[in-house]
């Protein structure tokens, strides 16, 4: 791993259109601007490796499941219309 | 049934944008692809039955989802939509948004729980979309659809 000691103000570039600049260190906290392309998405990593496994569990539900879910869910719906 | 747009206040339950998608079925784009599939950037909205639609990946090897329309199933869901996403999609305004939720189905399907933290938000307009994270905002990963 690369390791770089900056300054508040200070940037450093990763490759050649993501510019990083450290905003403030205040105690155990660190607060950094990103700029970057629009096709770079920036995640905080524990929020990313949820969403990695929730979108993996999700991705291609078998037929079966999709058929059974959408007759739950018109059910579902036509049961909320009652009370009108 | 809203969601918030920058200043702007968008309607999540937009019947006409996912009807006419399932017309000419026209591709949807995630130009920064979808965590966990970084390589799956083009899909296609198809409705199904009961106001659920799939979005299938475009290519062999790219997943398909289930996903629905928020308003029928959280009618108070009103995320906020950050102002990098509005101007990354370029949404000009409400009418511009359509925003879905990603359905992970269980066996048991008065089980499936849809995905609030990360709705999929689509520019009807463009066809540009990205699956964003609603940062700050209490919302779950997995929050059940059907809660009866």
């Amino acid at each position: 791993m690369l390791v770089l000691s900056r300054r508040p103000t200070q940037s450093f570039v990763i490759g050649h259109d993501i510019v990083v600049t450290v905003l403030e260190v205040n105690g155990d906290t660190v607060r950094l601007g990103i700029a970057a392309p629009p096709e770079v998405t920036i995640h905080r990593e524990e929020v990313y490796k949820e969403l990695q496994q929730a979108n993996t569990t999700a991705a291609s539900p078998s037929p079966e499941s999709v058929a059974a879910f959408a007759q739950r869910a018109s059910r579902h719906h036509h049961k909320k219309k009652k009370p009108e | 049934m809203t969601a918030l747009l920058g200043d702007t206040v968008i309607a999540t339950d937009m019947p006409a944008a996912p009807a006419e998608a399932s017309v000419d079925q026209p591709v949807i784009h995630f130009a920064a692809g979808i965590v966990g599939f970084p390589q799956a950037k083009d899909f296609v909205l198809e409705q199904g039955d009961g106001g659920v639609f799939e979005l299938r990946g475009a290519d062999a090897e790219a997943p398909d989802f289930v996903v629905v329309a928020p308003a029928p199933f959280f009618p108070g869901y009103a995320p906020v939509i950050d102002d990098e996403t509005v101007e990354r999609l370029e949404l000009r305004g409400e009418e511009d948004a359509l925003v879905l939720l990603v359905v992970t189905l269980a066996d048991d399907p008065g089980a499936a729980t849809a995905n609030t933290l990360a709705p999929l938000v689509v520019n009807a307009r463009t066809r540009q979309a990205a699956q964003v994270v609603l940062t700050g905002q209490s919302f779950s990963l997995r929050q059940p659809l059907l809660a009866s």
